[in-house]
């Protein structure tokens, strides 16, 4: 925005505020936060014809038949991984269920060492725990589907508090994460977490994709879509967490972007 | 949900009050709040009781609540209108941060003002140049408005 001279810094600051805030209203009004799935050749449509973008598109199209695309708010990456979880564990029931729901509840008593007031996330905490247990009970994932599209409601909660899992883990091994900062602002952990990974609506970077999936110990897989050269004629894929696990995320990548692939 | 969030601040002030500093609900409504700050010992506005308006908003604790002075001070990072120019109430909000933190953010803006990202550009162009005469301003303006 070009900053007008007569304009003080308190009103520019205004003035941009309440841009980003009906930025933020129009992708709420026509972007659920997890769709229904979409065709995987629905995704061409998005490309120009002859781009790196399309060609990748193809190659997705031929190993997978669909995608759910996830709000572009900034907390997109949270949240799909949050939807795989619950997808996941929905179609587990078994022991990767509950050692998920021993961590969940459990992870409150570990994320106050680094700076949390319990006050200020037990509801947060109660929230991510009470979808588990209706990923638990119900038998029909329609209804925690639902769940996950109530605005202003469990989504966003469970999003922030999937936040602080993350910045906990980085916390707790700030000396090694460090060397992950790609960011030239931050040179440590805790700077970096308060800025980038607390606030909502903050795009994530690797090094919290990292830091989310090994705390859950899941694999997270990620296709990069990102317009570059491809080799082989594959996109690139890369894994994190927990090589061997048996819950494994499959996303896709756009510059500034997270959705699931199916 | 903002309203179970908001009791569960008052219920903490109460227990653990912030240094120097109060709040609590105007009234009956949950979500107008007022706060007091003593002015910190090591700065100007020693001595000095400065009242705050708290707002609320429908969506908190996702979105930072609407804080203000209604004191007036003399202050680089504080406006006539008592807007603060701090970036805990705007992009670096986060949920886990809580009134006693701001109150208490504000105080150390109180003890260290930030004259390189100012509200008031004059007083922040003082502090630099004149930190003798800038401070004696503010203690003036501290008798004058908050005693």
């Amino acid at each position: 925005m070009p900053s007008d001279p007569e304009m003080s810094a308190a009103e520019q600051d205004q003035k941009t505020q309440a841009q980003l805030d009906s930025i933020a209203l129009e992708i709420k009004a026509i972007q659920p936060l997890t769709s229904g799935l979409i065709s995987i050749h629905g995704l061409q449509a998005l490309f120009d014809d002859n781009t790196n973008f399309k060609k990748g598109c193809t190659y997705l199209s031929q190993s997978y038949a669909s995608y759910r695309a996830i709000r572009g708010d900034g907390n997109c990456y949270y949240r799909a991984f949050l939807y795989c979880l619950c997808e996941k564990l929905f179609a587990e029931k078994g022991t990767e269920l509950k050692r998920v729901m021993d961590y969940v509840k459990g992870s409150i008593d570990t994320v106050v060492q680094y700076g949390y007031d319990r006050f200020a996330i037990e509801m947060f905490h109660e929230e991510i725990v009470d979808l588990l247990e209706a990923v638990s009970s119900n038998d029909d994932f329609e209804i925690i589907h639902k769940m996950l599209n109530e605005e202003n409601a469990t989504s966003d909660y469970c999003v922030w508090y999937l936040r602080v899992i993350t910045s906990a883990y980085l916390k707790a091994d700030g000396d090694r994460f460090v060397h992950f900062l790609d960011d030239p602002n931050y040179f440590d952990i805790p700077t970096f977490c308060s800025r980038e990974i607390d606030p909502m609506g903050r795009e994530i970077n690797m090094v919290g994709v990292l830091a989310l999936a090994e705390a859950f110990s899941v694999k997270v897989e990620i296709e990069y879509l990102d317009g570059r050269e491809m080799s082989e004629g594959k996109l690139t894929k890369h894994s994190f967490g927990n090589e061997t696990s048996s819950l494994v995320f499959p996303l896709l990548y756009r510059p500034g972007h997270y959705d699931i692939l199916y | 949900m903002s309203l179970k969030r908001i009791n569960k601040e008052l219920v903490d002030l109460g227990k653990d009050p912030p240094a120097n500093c109060s709040a609590g609900p105007v009234g009956d409504d949950m979500f107008h709040w007022q706060a007091t700050i003593m002015g910190p010992d090591d700065s100007p506005y020693s001595g000095g009781v400065f009242f705050l308006d708290i707002h609320f908003p429908a969506d908190y604790p996702f979105k930072p609540p609407k804080v203000h002075f209604t004191t007036r001070i003399y202050h680089c990072n504080i406006n006539s209108n008592g807007g603060i120019c701090l970036d805990i109430l705007k992009d670096q909000w986060s949920p886990a941060l809580t009134i006693s933190k701001v109150l208490l953010s504000i105080c150390s803006l109180l003890t260290d003002p930030n004259p390189d990202d100012p509200l008031v550009p004059d007083i922040a162009q003082l502090l630099k140049t004149d930190r003798q005469r800038h401070d004696s301003t503010a203690r003036e303006w501290t008798s004058k408005y908050a005693m």
